[in-house]
């Protein structure tokens, strides 16, 4: 039993040295996972450095200077601190709605994939179709029905809405190869049930492959949120990115000219995202190991 | 006979099974949609009725009504006293003679009067992007994975690469910004000047009207050129190394006829692409067009959202559903067309 632990754990830590060394070879995923790591920095302990982005605490539209660093918008509210508390709360809604969405997906995806027949069929045709309905204008027929959002209730929209189809298809995909390999055929013959098997012959061996998924859903989420927020309907009790932009709009920032305003929020979702949708797209290297 | 022979043909087989999958979409979306709302606390007469309470006393209006009155107005006109069942029905009575009343916002207009007077400017925008970023997304690609040794054209490969990571609506603002209010090159708002009360049919209006068309489409389109580009590359390279271009090359074809026979089977993975970036690419237009005050879907959805317009947002999400799913349509039988295959298949599949 040892020996099997030990074979494993040196197998799992063979295949980390591998994703390490891809790591070092591929100076975009470094980038990117840099990238991922300092927003998550920035958003879990930045805000505990910077005013309320809430309060007036300068004149109206100052330009960046070291007491506001990145200016003041209409209000004279800090944008920097907005920026900060923004990061923190979109990337949380992206978590959620990430997390959210990949259980379902491995679950509809693993049934799907694994058991197959007629419902396994109808999974992967409803997950079909949810990829056609467009998302935004029936997120925007939820929020309206809502006057208060919090941010767990966005992110609830977006998982149910947007982030499980594709997800759900990609497992279901991965399951269906896997189940024809001849360790998991073997595990079937030698008697294992198929709780074992789905766990401890699947799974443990998509472990990748799923945290990848995970990333684009992350990803996905945050522009989708973000899209929400700037029309108003995203979670109205915190400062999101989106949120940021939402203003900015109404106060015709892009027509005043307000660079500060309207540069960094969407700069910071750009590279976010294109960060995790680089980490997301290494899936078809990992998937050949 | 002839009909028995336009029902097999294998073609319209393909368009039979693919309408179908449209109708049962769009099924599910509408029951989604008469579902959720009837699953929330608060029902969309509840909104609208708090909208009408005044900060000042509770329970009053305004208007000599009380509240619980207008309330069984509401629930009566909005036929929710009735059974679930008969709701249902009336949901999809709605839809079918595309009768959703009066708008809440824009009183007393009709809902339909106003979704077709907003609709045009909303196509003018969702139809061409995806057709021009298309092909030139698919241009730069194919140019890139050909002469990859030309440096005009990995920068413009990198250029789409780069920017089709930009969220839409970020990048029209960006646009709106640099070009309309720094450079003042474009107008920054609105589909026509606010000169002209409405649409008129002259030269002037209409050349008015493209000035104002060119940012908003461009922000559109722009973005979506990466993902053609990255997916034509991916697809030549592919084809190059496929046997049958390996054979007609050894055999002494020129260059010309190879890039030819390469192009066209490599835009076949491509397209099938496209009908799936439909759905995301209606939302981002919405949101383009708050962003540049664009009088079509998007901000009739918008000001319905505020405004609490329930018989609105409804409408309008119908709407959009039967554009994409129109679209999704036209891409089957494009596709259809483009793919020697379906036919065998189809016929294989039959058997």
């Amino acid at each position: 039993m040892s020996a099997m632990l030990s074979k494993r754990l040196r197998s799992t830590f063979r295949a980390g040295q591998g994703h390490a060394r891809l790591l070092l070879k591929s100076k975009k995923l470094l980038v990117s996972v840099v990238a991922v790591v300092l927003f998550t920095l920035l958003g879990v302990f930045g805000p505990f450095f910077v005013v309320d982005p809430l309060e007036y605490t300068g004149k109206m539209y100052e330009a960046p200077s070291w007491a506001h660093l990145l200016g003041t918008d209409v209000y004279g509210r800090d944008i920097f601190s907005q920026l900060l508390y923004g990061i923190r709360n979109t990337m949380l809604v992206g978590v959620i709605a990430g997390t959210i969405g990949l259980l379902i997906a491995i679950v509809l995806g693993g049934f799907s994939g694994y058991v197959g027949g007629l419902a396994g069929e109808s999974i992967n045709a409803l997950a079909n179709i949810f990829l056609v309905i467009p998302a935004v204008p029936l997120l925007i027929v939820f929020s309206a029905l809502v006057k208060q959002r919090s941010l767990f209730l966005v992110a609830i929209f977006i998982a149910i809405i947007t982030s499980w189809p594709g997800t759900t298809r990609a497992i279901r995909a991965q399951v269906m190869s896997l189940r024809e390999k001849e360790f998991v055929n073997l595990a079937r013959i030698t008697g294992k049930k198929t709780r074992q098997i789905v766990f401890g012959e699947i799974f443990s061996n998509m472990i990748s492959y799923i945290s990848l998924q995970f990333c684009g859903a992350f990803a996905s989420a945050i522009i989708t949120e973000a899209g929400l927020s700037l029309l108003g309907l995203g979670p109205t009790t915190v400062v999101t990115l989106g949120m940021m932009l939402h203003w900015a709009i109404q106060s015709l920032a892009q027509q005043l000219g307000i660079w500060w305003w309207l540069v960094p929020p969407g700069l910071v979702l750009t590279v976010l995202s294109a960060a995790l949708y680089t980490i997301s797209s290494l899936i078809d290297e990992v998937k050949q190991d | 006979m002839a009909f028995a022979k336009w029902i097999k043909n294998p073609f319209a087989l393909f368009l039979y099974k693919k309408l179908l999958m449209l109708l049962i979409t769009f099924i599910v979306a509408a029951t989604l949609l008469f579902v959720i709302p009837r699953l929330m606390p608060a029902s969309p007469v509840d909104m609208m009725v708090a909208r009408l309470k005044t900060p000042y006393g509770s329970g009053t209006t305004g208007s000599p009504i009380p509240v619980e009155v207008l309330r069984k107005i509401y629930i009566e006109k909005f036929g929710l006293n009735k059974s679930i069942e008969i709701q249902f029905l009336d949901f999809w009575k709605r839809i079918f003679t595309m009768d959703f009343g009066v708008s809440f916002f824009r009183y007393p207009m009709k809902v339909v009067d106003l979704i077709v007077s907003a609709l045009p400017w909303t196509l003018v925008l969702v139809v061409p992007a995806p057709i021009v970023g298309f092909i030139i997304g698919n241009w730069i690609g194919s140019r890139a994975a050909m002469n990859s040794k030309s440096k005009l054209n990995n920068i413009l490969y990198y250029f789409a690469l780069y920017g089709s990571v930009l969220p839409y609506y970020w990048f029209a603002l960006i646009l709106v910004y640099v070009f309309a209010a720094d450079l003042k090159l474009f107008p920054v708002y609105g589909a026509y000047s606010d000169k002209w009360l409405g649409p008129t049919l002259s030269l002037e209006w209409v050349s008015d009207a493209i000035y104002h068309w060119i940012l908003p489409f461009v922000s559109l389109m722009g973005v979506g050129i990466g993902g053609w580009a990255t997916g034509m590359r991916a697809s030549i390279e592919s084809q190059s190394q496929s046997t049958y271009i390996e054979y007609s090359r050894k055999i002494g074809f020129s260059p010309d006829k190879l890039r030819k026979y390469m192009q066209r089977n490599a835009i076949l993975p491509n397209f099938t692409w496209l009908p799936m970036t439909l759905a995301y690419l209606i939302g981002q237009t919405l949101l383009v067009e708050i962003v540049f005050g664009y009088p079509g879907i998007g901000t009739l959805m918008y000001n319905a959202a505020y405004s609490s317009d329930y018989p609105m947002l409804e409408a309008t999400f119908v709407v959009l559903m039967i554009t994409v799913l129109v679209g999704n349509f036209i891409c089957d039988i494009i596709y259809g067309i483009l793919d020697p295959a379906i036919g065998a298949r189809y016929v294989s599949n039959a058997e």
